[in-house]
């Protein structure tokens, strides 16, 4: 058990420095060159230079992919090039807005999709699964963008429930926050709930055709309470898999959500970073995106560790 | 007394009848045996009384157990009989167990949903009924995947009698275990009958697993019940021409041409070994590894059929693989025709082919016959035939093992089982090998088509001058097959000889505990 969690750990470690040079190698190769852009066309060529020495752009690749390393572990993500400010505070409010959109929506997601899923797995065949399998397939075929505007149209606007965009502060309470992050997070939760709740279905179906479902059964077992304390953990593993996918989706993938919904996101400032070549903000925010993303895929690995007891063990 | 009888049962599943009116009693502390080969609907009478039918299935007719019919019985009360009046243990114990909890919660379970005992008594009665069923060193907090084969059977039949149902229905309980491990949990089974007075119905295609426990039997074909009565009799009179084809097929012995054997040799195995590294390894250390094969030697001669017998986890597979080169070893050397093997060796490929087990898994199943048959011709490089050539020499290969030419154009689902392995034997002789390795080839096949092949399989390697490694646990096989035999025990080779010599009159202890163990019909039938 404890070597499984060490090797996690390693490959954890390994992913995010191989992550970390490929981000930096990327952002290097890509044409634009931030002291030109910053200073427009007419801008002379020492003036240029000068500002490359000013924003350190012209040290050897070397020295400043580990000076951005190191910034980062420290916490220091360096000055943006646009708006001269410190790229962590401006990194920093944006992921409060971003991280809990990211979980609620998640959550939502995982509330929605793996009852219905259950349900439709217990209910094969039948009208049930039927129309669970219709929903989801809208679900899929819709983008997320129009369920936003969709609610909208019929929660801000004609029942007046919640606001049609922005983002309170947490400043002004936790619910307050909340709120305001329902209808977004709805939005992005929808088609991933759709598509985790087919996984959920499938992996289900799969799991209720095991022989030992059937020896669940003959042991005098309902077939509710079959699924219940015999299929379910064991379906959830693949289910776990999608899950750690769709955290690292809902967290960078948020950018037209965001901009719907005018909220001040992550996705919403690489975007305006990318354009304004302002690539410390990029390179900075992209990492710290990774970071998310290879994060939850340990904690999946965690999960699934203590979901099946064969990954539990160190020696035969 | 009769505990439970059946009257006119039917079962069609989505509209197709499986099982056509058959009815039968079963009476207190008898053991009842439910026979017929693969398709006779003997699973599916089982699950049918047990109210656990697929999906779409539909049943007629009525199942009196204890004056109340099983056919009409609401879904609840059916749980409430189930696992506590009648249960049930399965053929698979690999897979009929949940693998993400532990064995004592699971036995547990039976008693907690009947609500048995009270929950302090329950870590108890958990480990009673896994002494009971031979656990006894055995602690109820293990996992089912650190069981072997064997106990997680026990632990199946455990949950199934921890209640002390009146009717235990096993469904093979033994077919997917080695022959000594067979053996004791049909004693086991056999004493619940005796001491307990638990009523058995044990199905199984073993006739001679039924002669020797079972007090009554009925044998299905095709969904129908066609004979039936006490073992003694019905093997005594074979009054019904199935019976008698089936019986003869079970304890069939053919002899076959003594081959002259030439001296040469064909393969030459040279102290092989072969290690496995441990799955669990650490990220710096290299973690222990697993002897599987242990310096193993043996030769082929041109002209030879060698048998190598032994149970599961032996490390006959691997040696075949090592054989086959899809293994390395990790000492030792091989060679074919006088010349080492290399992996790269084309002599070699094209001179040697394999028939596998599962003739269900072994097929592309996107491929059409032409195509599957044809394929070991591209071992053959430049050497191999042109297409319509190679497509002439398909079908007689087709034709050879019994089917028709036709078969070339179409898919391998269109086949049953064992026309299934007749397309494999086809598939390993197209290229005209000098060695063929049969893996297990005929134990996943019916009784009388198991006798088919193996009867094709010595007329056509009479034909060819072919040689072969016949790799199986069935002693009664090898028996038929082979002149001479290995008998393998955790890696080594603990026995080698002529065949009828070390059936008659083996040396080695594991070897005669392997012949004890496997079933035989009882003497007074071929009194």
């Amino acid at each position: 058990m404890i070597n499984y969690f060490f090797r996690r750990l390693f490959t954890f470690v390994l992913s995010l420095a191989l992550a970390s040079i490929v981000i930096f190698s990327l952002v290097e190769i890509a044409p634009g060159d931030p002291a030109s852009f910053m200073l427009g066309i007419n801008a002379q060529a020492d003036t240029i230079a000068a500002l490359r020495a000013e924003l350190g752009l012209d040290q050897p690749k070397l020295s400043r992919y580990l000076a951005w390393i190191s910034g980062m572990l420290t916490g220091d993500f360096g000055i943006s090039y646009t708006y001269r400010t410190n790229v962590t505070e401006m990194v920093g409010d944006r992921l409060w807005v971003s991280l809990p959109l990211a979980i609620y929506a998640l959550f939502l997601s995982t509330v929605i999709a793996i009852p219905t899923g259950v349900y439709a797995a217990a209910k094969r065949g039948k009208t049930g699964d039927f129309t669970v399998i219709s929903a989801t397939q809208i679900g899929i075929a819709i983008p997320n963008f129009w369920f936003a505007i969709i609610l909208v149209g019929i929660f801000a606007i004609k029942l007046q429930w919640f606001s049609a965009g922005g983002f309170s502060g947490w400043q002004n309470g936790m619910l307050n926050g909340i709120t305001s992050l329902t209808l977004p997070a709805l939005a992005l939760a929808l088609p991933q709930a759709a598509i985790l709740s087919r996984i959920m279905r499938s992996a289900l179906i799969e799991t209720l055709g095991e022989d030992y479902i059937r020896t669940a059964r003959a042991k005098g077992l309902s077939s509710w309470q079959t699924i219940w304390g015999h299929a379910l953990r064991n379906a959830l593993i693949p289910v776990l898999t999608i899950i750690g996918l769709q955290f690292s989706f809902l967290l960078a993938g948020a950018i037209i959500i965001e901009q719907v919904f005018y909220l001040p996101g992550l996705g919403r400032l690489v975007f305006q970073a990318i354009t304004q070549r302002d690539l410390i903000v990029v390179e900075s925010v992209v990492m710290l995106l990774v970071f998310a993303v290879i994060l939850v895929n340990f904690i999946v690995d965690i999960a699934y560790m203590l979901v099946d007891p064969r990954l539990r063990q160190d020696s035969i | 007394m009769t505990l439970l009888s059946v009257k006119d049962l039917s079962v069609s599943i989505h509209e197709q009848p499986i099982i056509k009116n058959i009815s039968f009693n079963l009476g207190a502390g008898e053991i009842l045996a439910l026979t017929g080969e693969s398709g006779s609907g003997k699973s599916i009478s089982a699950l049918a009384l047990m109210g656990l039918l697929p999906h779409g299935s539909k049943k007629e007719g009525i199942i009196n157990f204890e004056g109340t019919d099983l056919n009409k019985i609401s879904e609840p009360n059916f749980c409430k009989l189930r696992g506590k009046k009648i249960s049930m243990v399965f053929q698979e114990p690999m897979t009929a167990l949940n693998p993400v909890q532990s064995i004592g919660k699971q036995i547990s379970e039976t008693l907690v949903q009947h609500k048995a005992c009270a929950p302090n008594e329950l870590k108890n009665r958990v480990r009673k009924t896994m002494d009971r069923v031979g656990l006894r060193d055995i602690d109820p907090s293990r996992f089912p995947h650190q069981l072997s084969g064997g106990q997680r059977q026990r632990v199946v039949i455990a949950m199934a009698i921890c209640l002390e149902p009146s009717i235990l229905i096993a469904d093979e309980p033994t077919t997917a275990l080695d022959v000594t491990t067979q053996s004791k949990i049909l004693k086991l089974i056999q004493e619940f009958a005796e001491k307990d007075g638990i009523s058995i119905i044990l199905i199984t295609h073993d006739l001679a697993i039924v002669a020797n426990i079972s007090n009554y039997l009925l044998l299905m074909k095709e969904g129908i019940l066609v004979d039936q009565g006490q073992p003694k009799r019905v093997f005594r009179d074979l009054s019904h021409p199935y019976t008698k084809k089936l019986f003869s097929a079970s304890s069939e012995q053919f002899s076959f041409k003594e081959n002259n054997l030439s001296k040469e040799k064909l393969l030459e195995v040279r102290s092989v070994s072969v290690n496995y590294g441990s799955h669990e390894r650490g990220i710096f250390s290299k973690g222990k590894s697993v002897e599987a094969v242990s310096n193993v030697s043996l030769d082929i001669r041109k002209g030879e059929r060698l048998g190598l017998v032994g149970e599961s986890g032996c490390g006959k597979s691997t040696l075949t693989r090592t054989i086959l080169g899809l293994q390395s070893a990790s000492s030792g050397y091989i060679k074919f025709d006088g010349k080492e093997v290399s992996k790269y060796d084309n002599n070699f490929k094209k001179n040697i082919q394999v028939v596998f087990q599962d003739p269900y898994g072994s097929f592309n199943p996107r491929q059409k016959i032409g195509r599957l048959i044809t394929e070991p011709f591209f071992t053959l490089g430049r050497e191999a035939p042109s297409e319509t050539e190679q497509r002439i020499i398909a079908k007689k290969m087709l034709k050879e093992v019994g089917l028709s030419s036709e078969s070339i154009e179409k898919y391998i689902h269109e086949f049953s089982g064992g026309q299934r392995q007749r397309i494999a034997i086809a598939r390993a002789l197209v290229i005209q090998p000098k060695l063929i390795i049969f893996d297990e080839a005929v134990s996943a096949l019916d009784v009388s088509i198991r006798s088919q092949i193996l009867k094709l399989i010595s007329d056509l390697t009479e034909r060819y001058g072919l040689s072969y490694l016949f790799i199986s646990h069935d002693l009664t096989v090898i028996e038929n097959i082979t002149e001479n035999c290995l008998v393998m025990k955790n890696g080594k080779i603990v026995e080698r000889g002529q065949t009828k010599h070390i059936l008659r009159d083996p040396k080695n202890e594991y070897t005669l505990s392997l012949i004890n163990a496997a079933p035989k019909f009882p003497n007074f039938l071929h009194a």
